[in-house]
């Protein structure tokens, strides 16, 4: 397993932000992708998260999974903690990050690259890290 | 006979059940698909059969978790039997809900039907989920990516081009589907919700049955005979 911080906590722009490419290593079969949650305070706020997988160094790209989050839709209550989750049993959590967490039909090669692009409709503060396993 | 859904049900079971039952009736000889999890932990096991006695296969991909508080899988049964109901069994009392969906594909592949083996994706604290990439080797195929989410949810929408038949979801489980006629190279489809929820996606393919193919015209050659 290797974790990676593909950006430092800073502030994601409005719009699309792509995270530089990084070489998993070979025999990678599962990519996480986190982005944290425990700055944002806006409820307006809409992200989506991509993660996108290149088997030729980077020359061309496909999809390889993403997930979603629109706040003001959420029946989760947005405090400075987080944005609370209810849980299965009852109550509800803090989701400290929206974890993305996909597997690859084919595992990676010297030639697999990663990269993850956010795309949100206003600026917002989190930290990106990947794990891949 | 071309693939098609011919009907789609659902169940969710309370906590503290060791079974979950979807009730339909189908026809004999079509392609049963089954999508569950249940949210007490990444643990339980199960298994699956239906009125007819037949013992379902594991979906290739098999078991998923998201992180340890839920668990999901798919089933199938092809060219089954008629039946009335599919019963899920769970190795104990599941402590939390359970959910099922169930759909009934005719013109799938007899035997064999899966095309490859399912891509999955979970995500926490999220209202939608784009699926893993999923490439597939048969061209006519029916493309199906089931979505579980960790409380209810609502306006659950299905990918641009997928359609969610009568049924085929509650506020806890769907399946969404598609039917191509050429191989798929590491596509995906997505699906959204309300309400931030923690979500498991499997994304998979069932082939098409083999057109029974007509043979050369029959000649017949009548030639003057004597008695």
């Amino acid at each position: 397993m290797a974790t990676l911080s593909l950006q430092a906590r800073a502030t994601v722009p409005s719009g699309t932000t792509t995270i530089p490419p990084f070489q998993p290593p070979i025999g990678t079969r599962i990519v996480v992708v986190q982005v944290s949650l425990a700055d944002i305070l806006s409820l307006t706020l809409d992200f989506s998260l991509a993660v996108e997988l290149s088997r030729d160094a980077g020359v061309t790209w496909m999809a390889a999974g993403g997930c979603g989050l629109s706040l003001p839709r959420a029946n989760g209550q947005l405090t400075a903690g987080g944005l609370r989750v209810p849980k299965e049993g009852g109550g509800d959590v803090v989701a400290a990050s929206t974890d993305l967490n996909i597997s690859l039909a084919i595992p990676t090669d010297a030639q697999s690259r990663v990269r993850a692009r956010v795309v949100s409709n206003e600026a917002f503060t989190a930290a990106i890290t990947g794990v891949v396993l | 006979m071309a693939l098609s859904v011919i009907q789609a049900a659902n169940a969710e079971e309370a906590g503290g059940d060791t079974t979950m039952t979807v009730t339909l009736t189908t026809t004999q000889g079509s392609l049963l698909v089954q999508w569950a999890g249940q949210g007490e932990n990444n643990t339980h096991t199960w298994t699956v059969s239906d009125t007819a006695v037949q013992s379902w296969t594991q979906e290739a991909a098999g078991y998923f978790n998201f992180d340890t508080t839920h668990r999901v899988k798919a089933d199938l049964f092809p060219q089954s039997a008629l039946v009335t109901s599919v019963t899920t069994t769970f190795d104990s009392s599941v402590g939390a809900s359970q959910q099922g969906v169930v759909f009934e594909i005719g013109g799938a592949a007899l035997t064999s039907p899966e095309d490859g083996t399912g891509v999955t994706a979970t995500a926490g604290a999220a209202t939608s989920l784009t699926s893993a990439a999923l490439t597939t080797t048969n061209a006519d195929d029916i493309l199906l990516y089931g979505c579980r989410w960790s409380v209810s949810v609502s306006a659950v929408t299905p990918g641009a081009t997928y359609a969610i038949p009568s049924n085929g979801s509650n506020t806890r489980i769907g399946m969404q589907y598609k039917i191509v006629s050429s191989t798929q190279i590491a596509v995906t489809t997505s699906m959204s919700w309300t309400t931030a929820a923690n979500a498991c996606g499997l994304f998979m393919a069932m082939k098409s049955a083999v057109p029974i193919t007509d043979g050369p015209p029959l000649r017949v050659t009548v030639s003057p005979s004597r008695w």
